[in-house]
């Protein structure tokens, strides 16, 4: 029995691992306003949408300004469908930032970021180091970090198997003698 | 404390909970302990596999990933989990039947919780000001860790309560009247 359950727990984690790889990540579709666009006028919001519909628990999206400060001025919003909507408060001219670590409804994730101009009337230029770093500190913070409540509760859990299962073997059961009689249906 | 409530007689409770009860405990088990090892999967994705936390989602949910995120499954699984505790309870007697309550009652709570989820996701609204979906005691922990909770604190009472039942007192094993009982043996005397 134990080794049947052991070989079976060996298949479950083989096919786990191997099942993996199937599932590619997705990515972006298209944006609104859209990678290197020039607007004359600050939106209200910027909205992302991607391959398949974004998981906002698992996903984060931060726009930040040319001093590489974030300007969201709300929550991320999902909908309609494959799109997230971020809102935003521009307060000057100038080019902004959207970085995004999404986790898709298929499994996948979507991490980068683009750029466009509020009010500029040009396309955006390259990020200085400023935006680069901030832009890369935003992305490294929303990288999913293990819970370690989680963790702790399932090794808690684990132990408890362990504990009964191990008490089971070493108790052997209590045994009426034959005079008794067998109530058992 | 006392061994107190034997099963009822007759009915499909009764054969439930007396020449059934082992088989159906045991099938019950199996769903919870496939239940811990698609986590056991998941910890395994993350710490052996080194995967992303998002794509660590167990077997199942390689295959058919919005399994993992799909309110209607953790519904489902805490109704099936809620009714498993009521229906095998009569065959528990003495100290397994108080743990198995105990277990009981925090899954009653555990399934209005989802249940709370699961109305603001198919009305597309939510509650306490949240911005998304949020359950009572979401508001002071987040869900990630609220999922493995809940099932936690139901999950040890249950394995208390099959540890008194395979192991009964005397006392308790005298008035157990399903299909765990323990066998008669002929006595040395």
């Amino acid at each position: 029995m134990v080794r049947r359950g052991g070989a079976l727990l060996l298949f479950v984690l083989l096919l786990s691992s191997v099942a993996s790889p199937a599932f590619a990540d997705g990515g972006l579709i298209t944006s609104d306003p859209a990678a290197g666009a020039a607007v004359p006028a600050a939106p209200a919001a910027v909205a992302l949408t991607f391959s398949d519909a974004p998981d906002l628990a698992l996903s984060h999206v931060a726009v930040l300004d040319d001093a590489g400060n974030p300007i969201q001025s709300g929550d991320a919003r999902q909908g309609p469908e494959r799109t997230v909507t971020v809102p935003i408060t521009v307060a000057r001219p100038g080019n902004l930032t959207v970085a995004f670590h999404m986790a898709l409804a298929n499994g996948g994730e979507a991490t980068g970021s683009l750029r466009f101009s509020v009010g500029t009337g040009v396309a955006p230029p390259a990020p200085s180091e400023v935006v680069q770093q901030a832009t890369a500190d935003a992305l490294a913070a929303h990288q999913h970090s293990i819970d370690p409540i989680s963790a702790f509760l399932l090794f808690v859990d684990g132990l408890a198997v362990v504990v009964v299962l191990a008490l089971l073997y070493l108790r052997r059961p209590y045994q009426a003698a034959s005079d008794t009689p067998d109530t058992r249906p | 404390m006392s061994a107190v409530a034997a099963p009822p007689r007759s009915g499909f409770l009764a054969s439930l909970n007396g020449r059934h009860h082992r088989a159906a405990l045991n099938t019950f088990m199996v769903v919870v302990i496939a239940h811990w090892a698609e986590h056991l999967v998941q910890a395994y994705q993350i710490f052996v596999l080194d995967m992303p936390r998002p794509a660590s989602r167990g077997v199942l949910g390689q295959f058919w990933p919005w399994l993992v995120t799909s309110e209607y499954l953790h519904y489902g699984y805490a109704i099936v989990m809620l009714v498993g505790l009521f229906l095998l309870r009569p065959g528990f007697v003495g100290r397994a039947r108080t743990w198995w309550t105990i277990a009981l009652a925090i899954q009653f709570w555990h399934h209005i919780e989802h249940l709370l989820l699961l109305i603001q996701v198919q009305g597309g609204f939510t509650m306490f000001g949240a911005a998304v979906p949020t359950s009572v005691l979401q508001l002071v922990m987040p869900r990630v860790e609220l999922h493995l909770f809940y099932n936690s604190i139901v999950f040890i009472p249950m394995l208390v309560a099959v540890y008194y039942h395979l192991r009964p007192s005397r006392a308790e094993a005298e008035v157990m009247r399903c299909s765990c009982a323990p066998r008669p043996v002929a006595s040395l005397a």
